[in-house]
C-alpha cells in the first residue's frame, strides 16, 4: 500500500498536540510556587484584560479563543495555538500583548503595562502552569450553529415545481396563464381586476417598458388607427424587434453587474474597451441569446468549446461574456497587494452571487453565512476560481476568417522566402570579388583624401549621414569604373562600400565588419560575440523545458510559423525584423497577435529577468492578478514597454512583494491594453507590432565569421558562408544565430534582393501583402483566461494573513448540491454549467423574477437580488415556478417571456385602484391594478431629447459619449467635459465614470456603479425639481423643442396638440389647450421665448416623467 | 367636467377648498387635498424622533483632508527632539512610498492652554484658545494607509467607495429642522479629496440623503439659480405649472409619488430663495467678518472663514450635518510628504483662525451646546521623516478633537507610544468615532439601520463603542 502523503502530513501535525495534551493533563502537577504565581499574577490579569472577549461568559467569544480555562489556550483559537509552553518568543499570545507589529495587538484598545507583559512571559517561560482543569470538551464550545441541511430547506433552494394553472371564476378575463394566476390571487381575496387602460396609456407604457422610449407621434397615430384585434400584439412585436429593445434591457443588466468604465479612487483610471462589453449586451438582448447560453458566456465565455460567433460579422461573441468581472474599482500601488486582491475579488464574488443566483455569497467571507446555506468554503471556492483565472484582452476578430487567411498567408510566405533565399545564395557568389574590388579602390590616393574628409569632426548642425552620402557620391565614379572593368554589379559594390564606412552597424554584423576591415581573427570573434550576455543563464529566462507550462493565448505565439523573419507590409524593404532564438508573435502578421503568460510562481524577493525584443509590446510582472500593474509609485515598475529590434534585458525588482504569487505576462499589442488616463480609448492596434522572448540562451554569432577570419581568401570565405546560410534557410535547417545574421544582411541591404531585378520575388511579396491585408484587424475586448488551477483555503475570519490549514478544493455551492469542479482548468466552466442548468433551482427563478420586476415594477419576490432568508418569500410562488418552467421550456428566451408578460391582460389594466384597494393592498402586491411608475433617469433624458428632436435614435454602439460635467468641481482626475446634449445619443451610451457620473442622471437615481443593483431606488427629492427647472440641459432642449414646434407650422392649437402628443403620447384635452393658450399669452404671445417657456413647463409637468 | 386624465388615472373628483399655504402658492393650489391628509410626510426631510434625548442637533465636521501630523499638533512627543536625526529604534511598517528616513522632531513649540492645560502646538493658537471646550483624542487609528481608503473609512466606516457617509446617515436618521434647506451640506472649499466627491455620498441610502454641495463661488449650489432672466418670470411659469399639475394631483390622489413630486417644487422654490440667502453674508457685522478672518491677508483664510461663517448660518437654520472641505492652494492638502513646515503652516493658517472664531461665535449665540464639532484627518503622519523634511502616512495612531454638544471639554483621551507612532492606550477606530457622534445626536448606533443586500446595515458595521470619558 502506498502511503498517502496528505494523511502523513496530518498525523505529523496532530502528533505534537497529542503529546502536549498528555503532558499537561496528566504529567505535570503544579508546584505550589507556580500555583501562587498563577493565582497572584496571571489569573487576575487574564480576568481583567482578557475575559471580556475570551471567556465562556463573554457576550461574544472573539477569535474562537477561550482564556478562562486551561483547555481554552491549549486548543487555541481561529489563528491556531496561542501559547507554546516554555517558549514565550514563539507564543502568539505574547507577541500580541507585546504589540508586535506583525500581529494583531491585544488587548485591542489599551496595551498591558510592561510589568504585566513580563509576568505573562514569565508564566509561559515556566511552562504556563495552569490549575484551571476543565473538561477538554467544554473548550470546544463554539458559535458553530451552522446547519447546512436545515438551511437547505429554504423555499428558493427547492426544485422548481411543476404547477397547475389555477381555475378562476371570471373565466373570460384572462388572456393567458399569467392572468389566471393573478386573477386567482385576487379572487381569493374577494377583489376584482381594474378595467383596461386606454389605448394611448397602454402604448406609452409598453413602449417605455420594452424600449425605454415613449412612442413617437407616428407610432401613436398608426396604433390609434389600427382597430383590428391584433393591433396591440403587432405593437408588441414591433417593439420586441426594435434595436431599442436591446439598448433598454442591456442597461438593466449593466446595473446588475455594476457596470462602469473607470476605477474610481484617486485617479479614476479608464478601463479600455468597456464599451464593447456594453455593445455585446445590446446585441445579446436584441438577438435574444438564450439565457443559459448567456450565463455560460458570462462565467466561462473564454472556455466554450464552440464559441458563439456573430452571424453577421463572424466575431467571437462568447469571449466577451466575462467582460464585467474586472469592472471593479482599483487603486494604484497598494501597500498590501494581497489585501487589495481580497477587496477586488470580493466585488466579483458579490456580483456573480447576486446576478445569477441572487445569493449574497459575499456575506460568507468572514464566516459561514448568517442566514443562508452558504459556507465560507463556498466563498473561497469562488475565490480560488478567480485566483485560477486572469484578466485578458481577447481579440474577437472573426476566428474562422483569421484561420483561413492565416493558412494561405503561411504558404505565400514559404514560397516567397524560398525565392529570397535562392536569390541570396546566387548573389553571394559575387561577394568575394566585390570585397576585393573595394580593397583595391581603397588603396588609391584619392580614397585617402576622401576618407580624411569623412573623418573630420562634424560641424555644428552637420549630420554623419550627409557626410557619408557625400563620401559615397565622390567615390562612385571610381567604384563604377572598377565594377564595369571586372564585370561586377556596380550597385552591389556601392552598397557594400557604403556599409563598410557607415558607423552604424547592427550588432549581428559587427563581426563581419571587423572581418572585411582586415582585423585579426581574435578581434573578429570578439566583435561577433554578444560579450558577457551571450552566456548568461538568466534567472527567469524561459528554459525550453519549462516553456510547455507557459500559457499562450491568441494565434501569435501558438502559430507554428517559426522561420523567425518578420516581413514588412509596405515598401521595397522585405524584412521588418528578425527573431533569433525564442518564441514570438508577428512572424506572419501583426494582426495575428498573442499573449504569453508564465505559470504562477512565488516571488522570493530577488530580481526576475528575461530577454525580449519587439515593438508595441509590453512585459508585466503581475502580482496577485493586480490589474493596475504599471501604475502607481511601486507597482508602476512592474510593467515595461518593449520597443527595440535588438534583445533587451528586463529585470523586475520584487522585494516589496516577497512571498506573493505572480506571473509574467508578455503582451503583443500591450501598449494600449492598460488602464489609461482620463480620456479616451487605446490607440488602434499597431500594424507593425511583434514581440519575442528569448528561450534558453541567446544565439551565438561568434562561429559565423570566426571561420572566415582564419581563411586565406576572406572574400571567398564570406561569400561561401553567406550562401551556405541562405541554403540552410531555404531548407529550413537554419540555426538561431545564423538566422539573426541572415536577417541583418537582408535588413541592412547588403544581401537584399533587388526587387527590380527579381520580378518573381516582387510578385510573391505583393501577393503576401495582399493576403495579409485580408486578415481582420484585431478588435480587443476585456475577458479572462485560465491560469494555473489553484485552490484557496479559507481566510480565517476573512483575514488574508490568517489562512486556514484545511484544504478547500474548488467546488460548487454546497447549498446547491456542492460537488468538485473538474473542468481541467479554473473550474469556471463547471460552475457555469451548474448555474446554467434547468436543475438549478435559482437560475430561472431569479431571471424570471428580474424580468417580471422590470415589467411590473416589483418582483414576484420583491428582493430581486436576494433569494436568501432575508429576501423573504414571493407573493405568487406558483406563478414564479410556472414562469420559470416555461422559461426554460421555451429555450430560455427572454423575448418570449417579456412578450407573454406584456400581452397578459394584467399588464393592460388601468392604474386606478379599485374602491378600498388603497387600504386593502397599498403596495399593490397582488396587482389589482398596474402601478404608476416614474421613468428612470435614462428614459427621462432620452425622452427630453426625443421631444426636442435631437435624439439620434438609430445611432448605436461605439466609444462612450463624454458626460457634461461642467457643474462638478475641478480636480486632478477630472476629464474633459462633454456636450450638454451628449451629441443626442441615448443615455445608455453615456460614459460611466465612477468619479464623474452625470449629475442630471444621478438626481434621478442612476446607481453609483459600485454595487450590483437589480432594483434602483426611486427617490422623489427637490434636487429633481431643481434639475428640471434650472439645469442648462433642460433649458437647451426646451429651446430646441420650441424651434421644432414653430418650424412645423400649423395653428397654435395644432401646435399645442402636437406638443402634448410628443410629451405624453396622447391627445390634449380641451382644458389643456386652454392652458396652453394661456401659457403662451402670459409668457409673451406665440414667440419663440414663450414657446420655450411652454416646452419647459411641459418637461416639468409630472406626467412627463410618470407612466400611468 | 371630467378630463381625459381623470378618466385614465383619477378618482371621481371631490370638491375641496384650496388652502393657500406655502411660499409661492403654486404647489399648494395643487395640493390642497394632500396637505389636509398629512402635512409632515409631505417634506422629504421631515425631522424624525431620536432614540433618546440628543445633546446636539447639528454637526459641523472639519475634514482635514490629507492627514494632520499628530506629533505636530495635539500629541507632543519630547523624545523626538532628543532622537532627532537618528534611525528609528522601533519597527517601521511598510508605507506607501517606502522611503522612510530618520526621526524628525516637530518644528513647532507646544503650549498648554486653558484651565485644562491641554498642550497644543503653535499651529493652532486660535483653536488653543478654546482648549477647555475640546476633547482631544490621541488614540485614533485608521483602517488604511492610503488616502482613498482611509477617506472612505472616515466617512462611511468602510474602506470601499459607495457606502453611505456619516452625513447621509445623520440625515437619514434625523431628517432636518429646516424646511427650505437640505439636511446635509458639504461646504466645498475646492480641494477634491483623493477618492472623489462620492465619499460624501449617500451610497445605498435613498438619494434624499445625498449631500448638497455648496461651492465657495457662485452659484453656491448647482441648479439653484433660475435661468429665467427675472425671478418673476419663473414665478409666473411655476404658477402656470401649478395650475395644470393641480388637476393631475387631484385626479391622481392615489399616487403619493406625484403629490410629493409636486411638493418638491415648493421646496425647490423655497431653496432657490433660502440657499442664496444663507450664502449671503453681507448682513454680518464687521466685527464678525473680521473675527472669521474674512479680511485676512492669506486668501485661504478668507475662503475657509467664509465657509465657517456659512456653517454657522446653516446650523442656525436647522441643517443637520455640515462638512467642510479645505481649500486648494496650500501647496497640498495636509499631505506633507515633503516640506512639512511650509505645508502644515499654510494649512493651519487657513483653518485655525476661522475655526477659533466659529467656536466663539457659536458659544456667544448659545449654539455651541447644540452643535457637535469634529476636527480630524483620515490618518496621521509618521514621526520619522520621509525624504528630508516630510512625513508619510500613519494609520496606527493620530489625534482628533471634538467639541460642543455632548462633549466633555478639557479632556485628553488615549495615548500613543513615546514616539507618537502607535496607539498604546484606548485605541479607537472610525467606528467608535461614528458611534459617539451618533450618540451625541441622540441616536443609538446599533439601532440606526437600513435594510440593504439582505442585511440591516449600520454605519458602524458590527463595531463601535461609546467613550464615556469624553461624553457629558
Amino acid at each position: 500500500m502506498s502511503a498517502d502523503p496528505v494523511v502523513i502530513y496530518r498525523l505529523l501535525t496532530i502528533f505534537p498536540v497529542l503529546v502536549l495534551l498528555f503532558q499537561s493533563v496528566f504529567a505535570n502537577p503544579i508546584s505550589s510556587e507556580d500555583l501562587q504565581f498563577f493565582e497572584n499574577k496571571i489569573r487576575p490579569l487574564l480576568a481583567d484584560h482578557c475575559y471580556k472577549c475570551h471567556a465562556a461568559s463573554a457576550r461574544k467569544v472573539k477569535g474562537g479563543l477561550l482564556l478562562d480555562r486551561k483547555a481554552g489556550w491549549v486548543k487555541g483559537g481561529d489563528s491556531g495555538k496561542v501559547i507554546v509552553p516554555g517558549k514565550p518568543e514563539e507564543s502568539l499570545l505574547i507577541l500580541m500583548v507585546e504589540r508586535d507589529p506583525d500581529h494583531e495587538a491585544m488587548p485591542p484598545k489599551t496595551a498591558l503595562g510592561k510589568g504585566q507583559v513580563e509576568d505573562l512571559r514569565e508564566w509561559v517561560r515556566r511552562g504556563a502552569p495552569d490549575p484551571r482543569e476543565e473538561k477538554v470538551g467544554e473548550a470546544a464550545r463554539g458559535d458553530d450553529d451552522f446547519d447546512l441541511e436545515e438551511r437547505k430547506q429554504w423555499w428558493s433552494l427547492q426544485p422548481v415545481e411543476q404547477v397547475a394553472v389555477p381555475g378562476v371564476k371570471a373565466g373570460d378575463w384572462p388572456v393567458n396563464e399569467v392572468d389566471r394566476f393573478i386573477l386567482a390571487g385576487l379572487e381569493k381575496r374577494g377583489w376584482g381586476p381594474a378595467p383596461g387602460a386606454g389605448k394611448e396609456r397602454l402604448l406609452r407604457r409598453v413602449s417605455l417598458v420594452l424600449t425605454g422610449l415613449a412612442p413617437t407621434e407616428s407610432e401613436l397615430e398608426s396604433f390609434m388607427a389600427d382597430e383590428s384585434d391584433g393591433a396591440y400584439e403587432k405593437v408588441v412585436d414591433r417593439l420586441l424587434g426594435s434595436p431599442r429593445f436591446g439598448e433598454r434591457w442591456a442597461r438593466h443588466w449593466m446595473d446588475v453587474v455594476r457596470f462602469a468604465e473607470t476605477k474610481a479612487f484617486e485617479a479614476d483610471y479608464t478601463m479600455p474597451y468597456v464599451d464593447r462589453y456594453r455593445d455585446y449586451l445590446i446585441r445579446a438582448f436584441n438577438s435574444d441569446v438564450p439565457y443559459d447560453q448567456f450565463v455560460l458566456e458570462a462565467l466561462a465565455g473564454d472556455r466554450l468549446e464552440k464559441p458563439r460567433l456573430n452571424r453577421e460579422s463572424g466575431i467571437n461573441e462568447s469571449v466577451i461574456g466575462p467582460g464585467y468581472l474586472y469592472l471593479t474599482d482599483g487603486q494604484h500601488g497598494p501597500p498590501d497587494i494581497h489585501g487589495d486582491e481580497t477587496r477586488i475579488f470580493d466585488s466579483m464574488i458579490k456580483v456573480c452571487g447576486v446576478a445569477f443566483q441572487a445569493l449574497t455569497v459575499n456575506c460568507a467571507k468572514c464566516h459561514d453565512h448568517k442566514f443562508d446555506a452558504i459556507t465560507a468554503k463556498d466563498y473561497y471556492s469562488f475565490y480560488g476560481m478567480l485566483r485560477s483565472s486572469r484578466l485578458h484582452y481577447a481579440n474577437i476578430a472573426p476566428p474562422e476568417k483569421k484561420a483561413e487567411v492565416e493558412a494561405r498567408l503561411r504558404r505565400a510566405k514559404q514560397e516567397l522566402m524560398a525565392d529570397v533565399f535562392r536569390a541570396v545564395e546566387k548573389e553571394a557568389v559575387g561577394i568575394g570579388q566585390v570585397l576585393l574590388l573595394i580593397e583595391e579602390f581603397e588603396k588609391g590616393v584619392r580614397f585617402e583624401i576622401l576618407q580624411q574628409k569623412l573623418n573630420l569632426p562634424l560641424k555644428k548642425g552637420e549630420k554623419q549621414e550627409g557626410r557619408l552620402a557625400a563620401f559615397v557620391q565622390e567615390s562612385e565614379e571610381g567604384l563604377k569604373a572598377l565594377a564595369s572593368r571586372a564585370g561586377v554589379d556596380a550597385d552591389l559594390l556601392l552598397k557594400w562600400f557604403r556599409w563598410k564606412h557607415d558607423r552604424n552597424t547592427p550588432r549581428e554584423l559587427a563581426g563581419l565588419k571587423s572581418l572585411i576591415s582586415g582585423k585579426p581573427a581574435a578581434e573578429v570573434e570578439a566583435a561577433s560575440s554578444r560579450g558577457d550576455t551571450s552566456n548568461e543563464n538568466y534567472r527567469f529566462g524561459m528554459q525550453s523545458d519549462s516553456l510547455g507550462k507557459w500559457i499562450a493565448s491568441g494565434p501569435g505565439f501558438v502559430s507554428a510559423d517559426t522561420d523567425g523573419f518578420l516581413l514588412s507590409q509596405g515598401g521595397d524593404q522585405l524584412l521588418r525584423a528578425t527573431i533569433g532564438t525564442g518564441v514570438s508573435t508577428g512572424t506572419l502578421s501583426s494582426r495575428l497577435d498573442g499573449v504569453l503568460r508564465s505559470p504562477d510562481f512565488i516571488l522570493d524577493g530577488g530580481a526576475v529577468d528575461l530577454w525580449v525584443r519587439g515593438r508595441h509590446a509590453t512585459v508585466r510582472l503581475v502580482v496577485r492578478n493586480y490589474e493596475l500593474t504599471g501604475k502607481g509609485p511601486t507597482t508602476g515598475r512592474l510593467k515595461v514597454g518593449v520597443n527595440s529590434d535588438g534583445w533587451k534585458k528586463i529585470s523586475f525588482g520584487t522585494h516589496l512583494w516577497k512571498g506573493e504569487p505572480a506571473f509574467l505576462e508578455i503582451q503583443h499589442q500591450g501598449s494600449g491594453m492598460d488602464c489609461l488616463g482620463r480620456n479616451g480609448r487605446p490607440p488602434e492596434p499597431a500594424e507593425d507590432g511583434w514581440v519575442a522572448v528569448a528561450v534558453g540562451r541567446l544565439p551565438q554569432w561568434v562561429r559565423v565569421w570566426g571561420e572566415a577570419a582564419r581563411s586565406k581568401d576572406r572574400g571567398k570565405a564570406v561569400a561561401l558562408i553567406i550562401s551556405r546560410i541562405a541554403e540552410s534557410a531555404r531548407k529550413g535547417a537554419i540555426g538561431p544565430g545564423q538566422r539573426e545574421v541572415l536577417g541583418a544582411l537582408l535588413q541592412s541591404g547588403l544581401m537584399h534582393p533587388d526587387l527590380g531585378k527579381h520580378p518573381e520575388i516582387r510578385g510573391k511579396l505583393e501577393l503576401f501583402r495582399e493576403i495579409a491585408e485580408e486578415l481582420p484587424r484585431p478588435v480587443y475586448v476585456r475577458s479572462v483566461v485560465d491560469g494555473v488551477a489553484t485552490d484557496q483555503p479559507v481566510y480565517v475570519r476573512g483575514d488574508h494573513r490568517n489562512i486556514s490549514q484545511d484544504a478547500n478544493p474548488r467546488h460548487f455551492l454546497d447549498g446547491l448540491g456542492g460537488g468538485q469542479l473538474d473542468d481541467g482548468g479554473s473550474g469556471r466552466l463547471d460552475w457555469a454549467k451548474r448555474v446554467a442548468s434547468v436543475d438549478n433551482p435559482l437560475t430561472a427563478r431569479v431571471r424570471v423574477n428580474r424580468i417580471w420586476s422590470r415589467v411590473f415594477g416589483r418582483g414576484l419576490l420583491a428582493s430581486v437580488d436576494d433569494f436568501g432568508k432575508m429576501g423573504g418569500e414571493p407573493s405568487h410562488p406558483d406563478l414564479l415556478d410556472y414562469l420559470a418552467r416555461s422559461f426554460t421550456g421555451n429555450g430560455w428566451s427572454t423575448k418570449q417571456l417579456v412578450r407573454r408578460l406584456v400581452l397578459a391582460r394584467t399588464f393592460q389594466m388601468s392604474s386606478i385602484p379599485g374602491p378600498g384597494m388603497l387600504t386593502a393592498d397599498p403596495e399593490n402586491i397582488y396587482l389589482q391594478r398596474m402601478p404608476v411608475a416614474r421613468m428612470d433617469a435614462e428614459a427621462i433624458r432620452d425622452h427630453i431629447l426625443s421631444c426636442s428632436g435631437e435624439l439620434k435614435r438609430d445611432q448605436m454602439y461605439g466609444p462612450s459619449i463624454a458626460v457634461n460635467i461642467d457643474d462638478q468641481p475641478n480636480s486632478r482626475a477630472k476629464p474633459r467635459s462633454g456636450l450638454l446634449n451628449g451629441g443626442g445619443r441615448r443615455s445608455v451610451y453615456m460614459e460611466t465614470r465612477r468619479n464623474f457620473l452625470s449629475s442630471f442622471l444621478r438626481a434621478f437615481d442612476l446607481p453609483n456603479a459600485t454595487e450590483p443593483t437589480g432594483q434602483r431606488n426611486i427617490t422623489n427629492v427637490p434636487a429633481q425639481s431643481l434639475a428640471l427647472l434650472n439645469d442648462p440641459f433642460v433649458h437647451q432642449q426646451s429651446e430646441a423643442w420650441a424651434k421644432r414646434v414653430m418650424s412645423g407650422g400649423g395653428t397654435v392649437d395644432e401646435q399645442l396638440a402636437k406638443v402634448h402628443r410628443q410629451a405624453f403620447g396622447r391627445e390634449a384635452t380641451e382644458a389643456e389647450l386652454q392652458w396652453g393658450r394661456k401659457v403662451l399669452k402670459e409668457l409673451g404671445g406665440a414667440t419663440e421665448a414663450a414657446w420655450k417657456g411652454l416646452c419647459h413647463l411641459m418637461i416639468n409637468r409630472k406626467e412627463f416623467i410618470y407612466v400611468f | 367636467m371630467s378630463s381625459r386624465i381623470a378618466s385614465d388615472c383619477g378618482l371621481p373628483l371631490t370638491r375641496r377648498h384650496f388652502m393657500n399655504r406655502g411660499a409661492l402658492g403654486f404647489g399648494s393650489l395643487a395640493l390642497a387635498g394632500v396637505l389636509q391628509k398629512d402635512e409632515v410626510s409631505a417634506t422629504p426631510w421631515a425631522p424624525k424622533p431620536t432614540h433618546f434625548a440628543p445633546r446636539a442637533k447639528s454637526v459641523i465636521f472639519f475634514y482635514m483632508d490629507g492627514g494632520v501630523s499628530q506629533v505636530d499638533s495635539f500629541d507632543p512627543k519630547p523624545l523626538l527632539e532628543k532622537e532627532n536625526g537618528q534611525r528609528p529604534k522601533f519597527k517601521v511598517d511598510a508605507t506607501v512610498f517606502n522611503n522612510n528616513g530618520n526621526i524628525l522632531k516637530s518644528p513647532w513649540e507646544f503650549k498648554q492652554y486653558g484651565e485644562s492645560g491641554i498642550p497644543i502646538s503653535d499651529l493652532f493658537p486660535h483653536i488653543g484658545a478654546h482648549a477647555d471646550e475640546l476633547a482631544v483624542i490621541r488614540s485614533m487609528t485608521a483602517f488604511s494607509p492610503n488616502h482613498p481608503n482611509a477617506n472612505y473609512a472616515l466617512h462611511s466606516g468602510h474602506v470601499l467607495s459607495g457606502r453611505p457617509s456619516m452625513g447621509a446617515w445623520a440625515s437619514y436618521g434625523l431628517g432636518t429642522e429646516a424646511d427650505d434647506l437640505p439636511s446635509y451640506v458639504v461646504l466645498h472649499g475646492g480641494q477634491v479629496p483623493s477618492g472623489g466627491m462620492q465619499m460624501f455620498g449617500s451610497g445605498f441610502l435613498p438619494a434624499t440623503h445625498q449631500p448638497s454641495t455648496f461651492a465657495t463661488g457662485k452659484p453656491v449650489l448647482s441648479n439653484i439659480i433660475p435661468r429665467e432672466k427675472e425671478l418673476s418670470y419663473q414665478r409666473k411659469k411655476l404658477q402656470l405649472l401649478g395650475e395644470i399639475d393641480g388637476s393631475l394631483a387631484q385626479e391622481c390622489e392615489h399616487v403619493e409619488a406625484i403629490q410629493s413630486a409636486i411638493l418638491n417644487y415648493e421646496m425647490a422654490a423655497r431653496m432657490q430663495l433660502a440657499v442664496p440667502d444663507v450664502a449671503d453674508i453681507s448682513g454680518e457685522s464687521e466685527a464678525t467678518r473680521k473675527a472669521y478672518g474674512l479680511d485676512a491677508r492669506y486668501n485661504n483664510t478668507r475662503t475657509y472663514g467664509a465657509q465657517c461663517l456659512m456653517a454657522r448660518r446653516l446650523v442656525e437654520r436647522g441643517v443637520r450635518f455640515v462638512e467642510l472641505t479645505i481649500n486648494p492652494g496650500n501647496g497640498d492638502r495636509w499631505d506633507q510628504h515633503g516640506g512639512l513646515r511650509n505645508g502644515h503652516t499654510k494649512n493651519a493658517l487657513a483653518v485655525d483662525q476661522p475655526i477659533g472664531a466659529l467656536i466663539k461665535d457659536l458659544k456667544g449665540r448659545g449654539l455651541l451646546e447644540s452643535t457637535l464639532l469634529v476636527f480630524t484627518g483620515e490618518f496621521g503622519r509618521t514621526p520619522f521623516a520621509q525624504g528630508g523634511d516630510g512625513r508619510d502616512h500613519n494609520p496606527q495612531g493620530f489625534s482628533l478633537w471634538m467639541a460642543g454638544g455632548g462633549i466633555r471639554g478639557g479632556t485628553i483621551y488615549g495615548a500613543t507610544d513615546e514616539y507618537g507612532y502607535r496607539v498604546v492606550q484606548n485605541k479607537l477606530t472610525v467606528h467608535d468615532l461614528h458611534a459617539n457622534m451618533l450618540h451625541c445626536l441622540g441616536m443609538d448606533h446599533k439601532k440606526l439601520t437600513y435594510r440593504y443586500g439582505g442585511r440591516d446595515v449600520r454605519l458602524t458595521d458590527v463595531h463601535g463603542e461609546l467613550v464615556p470619558e469624553i461624553l457629558t
